[in-house]
Protein backbone atom coordinates (compact mmCIF):
# COMPACT_ATOMS: atom_id res chain seq x y z
CA UNK A 1 0.00 0.00 0.00
CA UNK A 2 1.64 3.17 -1.10
CA UNK A 3 1.12 6.50 0.54
CA UNK A 4 0.05 9.56 -1.41
CA UNK A 5 -0.54 13.22 -0.78
CA UNK A 6 -3.50 14.63 -2.63
CA UNK A 7 -4.37 18.29 -2.91
CA UNK A 8 -7.87 19.16 -4.10
CA UNK A 9 -9.48 22.49 -3.20
CA UNK A 10 -12.31 21.73 -0.74
CA UNK A 11 -14.68 24.30 -2.24
CA UNK A 12 -15.16 25.61 -5.76
CA UNK A 13 -17.68 27.61 -7.74
CA UNK A 14 -19.66 25.76 -10.40
CA UNK A 15 -17.74 25.71 -13.65
CA UNK A 16 -14.52 26.78 -12.00
CA UNK A 17 -11.23 25.29 -13.15
CA UNK A 18 -9.64 23.54 -10.17
CA UNK A 19 -6.08 22.38 -9.85
CA UNK A 20 -5.53 18.79 -8.73
CA UNK A 21 -2.16 17.73 -7.40
CA UNK A 22 -1.05 14.29 -6.34
CA UNK A 23 2.30 12.99 -5.13
CA UNK A 24 2.66 9.26 -4.55
CA UNK A 25 5.39 7.83 -2.38
CA UNK A 26 6.96 5.27 -4.68
CA UNK A 27 10.58 4.47 -5.68
CA UNK A 28 9.71 4.16 -9.42
CA UNK A 29 12.44 1.52 -9.75
CA UNK A 30 13.82 1.67 -13.28
CA UNK A 31 14.96 -1.92 -13.67
CA UNK A 32 18.43 -0.73 -14.65
CA UNK A 33 19.85 -0.52 -11.15
CA UNK A 34 21.65 -3.27 -9.28
CA UNK A 35 21.70 -4.06 -5.59
CA UNK A 36 24.97 -4.52 -3.67
CA UNK A 37 25.07 -8.21 -4.67
CA UNK A 38 25.14 -7.26 -8.35
CA UNK A 39 21.61 -8.48 -8.91
CA UNK A 40 19.29 -6.39 -11.04
CA UNK A 41 16.53 -4.73 -9.05
CA UNK A 42 13.39 -5.49 -11.06
CA UNK A 43 11.48 -2.63 -12.66
CA UNK A 44 8.69 -1.41 -10.46
CA UNK A 45 6.86 1.75 -11.42
CA UNK A 46 3.36 3.08 -10.89
CA UNK A 47 2.33 1.93 -14.33
CA UNK A 48 -1.28 2.98 -14.32
CA UNK A 49 -3.04 5.75 -12.46
CA UNK A 50 -6.67 6.73 -12.92
CA UNK A 51 -8.53 9.75 -11.58
CA UNK A 52 -12.31 9.59 -11.37
CA UNK A 53 -14.54 12.55 -10.60
CA UNK A 54 -18.00 11.52 -9.47
CA UNK A 55 -17.40 8.10 -10.97
CA UNK A 56 -16.34 9.23 -14.45
CA UNK A 57 -12.78 8.86 -15.56
CA UNK A 58 -11.25 12.27 -16.18
CA UNK A 59 -7.53 11.54 -16.20
CA UNK A 60 -5.31 8.53 -16.75
CA UNK A 61 -1.53 8.32 -16.64
CA UNK A 62 0.55 5.44 -17.91
CA UNK A 63 3.99 5.97 -16.50
CA UNK A 64 7.31 4.20 -16.79
CA UNK A 65 10.88 4.52 -15.64
CA UNK A 66 11.10 8.00 -17.16
CA UNK A 67 9.00 9.47 -14.38
CA UNK A 68 11.00 10.56 -11.35
CA UNK A 69 10.73 8.73 -8.03
CA UNK A 70 7.71 9.75 -5.96
CA UNK A 71 5.65 10.65 -9.04
CA UNK A 72 3.99 14.03 -8.95
CA UNK A 73 1.16 15.02 -11.25
CA UNK A 74 -0.67 18.30 -11.50
CA UNK A 75 -3.61 18.87 -13.80
CA UNK A 76 -7.04 20.51 -13.96
CA UNK A 77 -10.67 19.55 -13.83
CA UNK A 78 -13.84 21.61 -14.15
CA UNK A 79 -15.90 21.61 -10.96
CA UNK A 80 -19.43 20.70 -12.06
CA UNK A 81 -21.02 18.84 -9.16
CA UNK A 82 -20.09 18.25 -5.54
CA UNK A 83 -18.50 14.89 -5.17
CA UNK A 84 -15.40 12.83 -4.79
CA UNK A 85 -12.15 13.03 -6.70
CA UNK A 86 -10.80 9.51 -6.47
CA UNK A 87 -7.41 8.24 -7.50
CA UNK A 88 -6.44 4.62 -7.85
CA UNK A 89 -3.19 3.21 -9.13
CA UNK A 90 -1.31 -0.01 -9.52
CA UNK A 91 2.42 -0.68 -9.78
CA UNK A 92 4.34 -3.37 -11.67
CA UNK A 93 4.35 -5.63 -8.62
CA UNK A 94 0.57 -5.48 -8.52
CA UNK A 95 0.40 -3.33 -5.42
CA UNK A 96 -2.61 -1.07 -5.47
CA UNK A 97 -3.08 2.30 -3.92
CA UNK A 98 -5.84 4.86 -3.69
CA UNK A 99 -6.55 8.34 -2.45
CA UNK A 100 -9.65 10.48 -2.55
CA UNK A 101 -10.87 13.93 -1.61
CA UNK A 102 -14.26 15.59 -1.58
CA UNK A 103 -14.96 18.80 -3.42
CA UNK A 104 -17.99 20.95 -2.55
CA UNK A 105 -19.35 22.93 -5.47
CA UNK A 106 -21.33 26.08 -4.77
CA UNK A 107 -23.40 28.00 -7.27
CA UNK B 1 26.77 83.55 -14.43
CA UNK B 2 25.93 80.15 -15.75
CA UNK B 3 28.61 77.48 -15.87
CA UNK B 4 28.04 74.81 -18.42
CA UNK B 5 27.95 71.42 -16.74
CA UNK B 6 29.88 68.90 -18.79
CA UNK B 7 28.20 65.88 -17.19
CA UNK B 8 24.73 65.82 -18.79
CA UNK B 9 26.26 66.19 -22.20
CA UNK B 10 28.73 63.41 -21.51
CA UNK B 11 25.97 61.19 -20.22
CA UNK B 12 23.80 61.69 -23.22
CA UNK B 13 26.75 60.96 -25.49
CA UNK B 14 27.53 57.79 -23.54
CA UNK B 15 23.90 56.74 -23.67
CA UNK B 16 23.69 57.17 -27.39
CA UNK B 17 26.93 55.20 -27.87
CA UNK B 18 25.75 52.45 -25.53
CA UNK B 19 22.37 52.28 -27.19
CA UNK B 20 23.93 52.13 -30.59
CA UNK B 21 26.38 49.42 -29.60
CA UNK B 22 24.40 47.20 -27.27
CA UNK B 23 21.05 46.88 -28.97
CA UNK B 24 22.22 45.48 -32.31
CA UNK B 25 24.77 43.36 -30.46
CA UNK B 26 22.15 41.85 -28.15
CA UNK B 27 19.64 40.75 -30.76
CA UNK B 28 21.78 38.16 -32.65
CA UNK B 29 22.76 36.65 -29.29
CA UNK B 30 19.10 36.24 -28.39
CA UNK B 31 18.39 34.76 -31.80
CA UNK B 32 21.04 32.10 -31.21
CA UNK B 33 19.34 30.63 -28.13
CA UNK B 34 17.50 27.52 -29.38
CA UNK B 35 13.84 27.44 -28.52
CA UNK B 36 12.10 24.83 -30.65
CA UNK B 37 14.14 22.45 -32.72
CA UNK B 38 12.81 19.48 -34.66
CA UNK B 39 13.30 16.20 -32.78
CA UNK B 40 16.28 14.14 -33.83
CA UNK B 41 16.24 10.85 -35.75
CA UNK B 42 16.14 8.61 -32.68
CA UNK B 43 12.61 9.74 -31.89
CA UNK B 44 11.22 9.52 -35.39
CA UNK B 45 10.38 5.75 -35.29
CA UNK B 46 8.76 6.14 -31.87
CA UNK B 47 6.68 9.05 -33.06
CA UNK B 48 5.76 7.20 -36.24
CA UNK B 49 4.54 4.26 -34.17
CA UNK B 50 2.33 6.57 -32.12
CA UNK B 51 1.03 8.68 -34.98
CA UNK B 52 0.77 5.82 -37.47
CA UNK B 53 2.44 8.01 -40.06
CA UNK B 54 0.12 10.98 -39.60
CA UNK B 55 1.77 14.41 -39.87
CA UNK B 56 2.88 16.13 -36.69
CA UNK B 57 2.60 19.89 -36.65
CA UNK B 58 4.69 22.14 -34.45
CA UNK B 59 2.40 24.55 -32.69
CA UNK B 60 -0.40 24.61 -30.10
CA UNK B 61 1.78 22.66 -27.66
CA UNK B 62 3.95 24.48 -25.14
CA UNK B 63 6.66 22.61 -23.26
CA UNK B 64 8.14 24.34 -20.23
CA UNK B 65 11.30 22.62 -19.06
CA UNK B 66 14.50 24.13 -17.67
CA UNK B 67 17.16 24.59 -20.34
CA UNK B 68 19.78 23.44 -17.83
CA UNK B 69 18.90 20.64 -15.42
CA UNK B 70 21.44 20.06 -12.66
CA UNK B 71 20.06 16.65 -11.81
CA UNK B 72 18.64 14.22 -14.32
CA UNK B 73 16.82 12.28 -11.61
CA UNK B 74 14.27 15.00 -11.20
CA UNK B 75 13.49 17.46 -13.96
CA UNK B 76 10.25 19.42 -13.58
CA UNK B 77 8.23 20.02 -16.71
CA UNK B 78 4.91 21.52 -17.73
CA UNK B 79 3.03 20.81 -20.93
CA UNK B 80 0.20 23.08 -22.01
CA UNK B 81 -1.87 22.51 -25.13
CA UNK B 82 -4.04 25.16 -26.74
CA UNK B 83 -7.47 23.55 -26.90
CA UNK B 84 -11.04 24.59 -26.11
CA UNK B 85 -11.46 21.24 -24.24
CA UNK B 86 -15.08 20.81 -25.29
CA UNK B 87 -16.72 17.46 -26.02
CA UNK B 88 -16.23 18.14 -29.74
CA UNK B 89 -12.64 19.32 -29.62
CA UNK B 90 -10.26 18.28 -26.88
CA UNK B 91 -6.82 16.83 -26.28
CA UNK B 92 -7.29 13.10 -25.93
CA UNK B 93 -3.73 11.91 -25.33
CA UNK B 94 -0.50 13.52 -24.30
CA UNK B 95 2.84 11.76 -24.77
CA UNK B 96 6.11 12.73 -23.17
CA UNK B 97 9.04 11.43 -25.20
CA UNK B 98 12.72 11.33 -24.49
CA UNK B 99 15.44 11.03 -27.08
CA UNK B 100 18.07 9.28 -24.95
CA UNK B 101 16.25 7.40 -22.20
CA UNK B 102 16.31 3.60 -22.65
CA UNK B 103 12.51 3.70 -22.75
CA UNK B 104 11.65 6.63 -25.02
CA UNK B 105 8.03 6.97 -23.91
CA UNK B 106 8.21 8.69 -20.52
CA UNK B 107 4.47 8.83 -19.99
CA UNK B 108 1.17 8.56 -21.79
CA UNK B 109 -1.56 10.74 -20.35
CA UNK B 110 -5.20 10.35 -21.33
CA UNK B 111 -7.36 13.41 -20.85
CA UNK B 112 -11.08 14.00 -21.12
CA UNK B 113 -13.06 17.17 -21.90
CA UNK B 114 -13.81 17.35 -18.17
CA UNK B 115 -10.25 18.53 -17.64
CA UNK B 116 -11.18 22.01 -18.83
CA UNK B 117 -7.58 22.87 -19.53
CA UNK B 118 -5.04 20.65 -21.26
CA UNK B 119 -2.13 21.11 -18.91
CA UNK B 120 0.12 18.75 -17.02
CA UNK B 121 2.98 19.28 -14.63
CA UNK B 122 5.20 16.41 -13.56
CA UNK B 123 8.79 15.50 -12.83
CA UNK B 124 10.80 13.26 -15.14
CA UNK B 125 14.13 11.44 -15.30
CA UNK B 126 16.56 12.23 -18.10
CA UNK B 127 19.56 10.13 -19.09
CA UNK B 128 21.81 12.87 -20.39
CA UNK B 129 21.46 16.09 -22.35
CA UNK B 130 18.82 15.65 -25.03
CA UNK B 131 15.64 16.72 -26.71
CA UNK B 132 12.37 16.20 -24.88
CA UNK B 133 9.23 16.08 -26.97
CA UNK B 134 5.63 16.63 -25.91
CA UNK B 135 3.24 15.12 -28.44
CA UNK B 136 -0.48 15.79 -28.21
CA UNK B 137 -3.22 13.90 -29.99
CA UNK B 138 -6.45 15.82 -30.44
CA UNK B 139 -9.91 14.26 -30.41
CA UNK B 140 -10.04 14.67 -34.21
CA UNK B 141 -6.91 12.53 -34.52
CA UNK B 142 -4.44 15.27 -35.44
CA UNK B 143 -1.02 15.46 -33.80
CA UNK B 144 0.78 18.49 -32.48
CA UNK B 145 4.17 18.63 -30.81
CA UNK B 146 6.74 20.78 -29.13
CA UNK B 147 10.31 19.95 -28.31
CA UNK B 148 12.87 21.41 -25.97
CA UNK B 149 16.58 21.05 -25.56
CA UNK B 150 17.74 20.15 -22.05
CA UNK B 151 21.32 20.08 -20.85
CA UNK B 152 21.63 17.60 -17.98
CA UNK B 153 24.76 17.96 -15.87
CA UNK B 154 24.26 14.89 -13.68
CA UNK B 155 22.53 12.14 -15.60
CA UNK B 156 19.95 9.77 -14.15
CA UNK B 157 21.48 6.27 -13.98
CA UNK B 158 19.30 4.84 -16.70
CA UNK B 159 22.05 4.12 -19.16
CA UNK B 160 22.78 0.44 -18.39
CA UNK B 161 21.32 -0.33 -21.79
CA UNK B 162 22.91 -3.82 -21.95
CA UNK B 163 20.42 -5.01 -19.33
CA UNK B 164 17.17 -6.07 -20.87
Amino acid sequence: MSVARLLVPPRAKRGELVEIRIAIQHPMETGFRMDNMGKVIPKNTVSNLVCRYNGTEVFRAEMGSGIAANPYLQFYIVARESGAVEFSWIDDRGEKGSASAVITVTA
Amino acid sequence: MKIRQPYPARRSVLKSIAGGLLLPAASPVLAQIPTVRPPLEQLVPVMKQITNGAPVRESRVKLDIPHLAENGHLVPLTVTVESPMTAADYVSTLYLLSEKNPRPIIAKISLSPEAGRAALTTRIRLAGAQHVVALAQMSDGSFWAASADVIVTETACLDASDIT
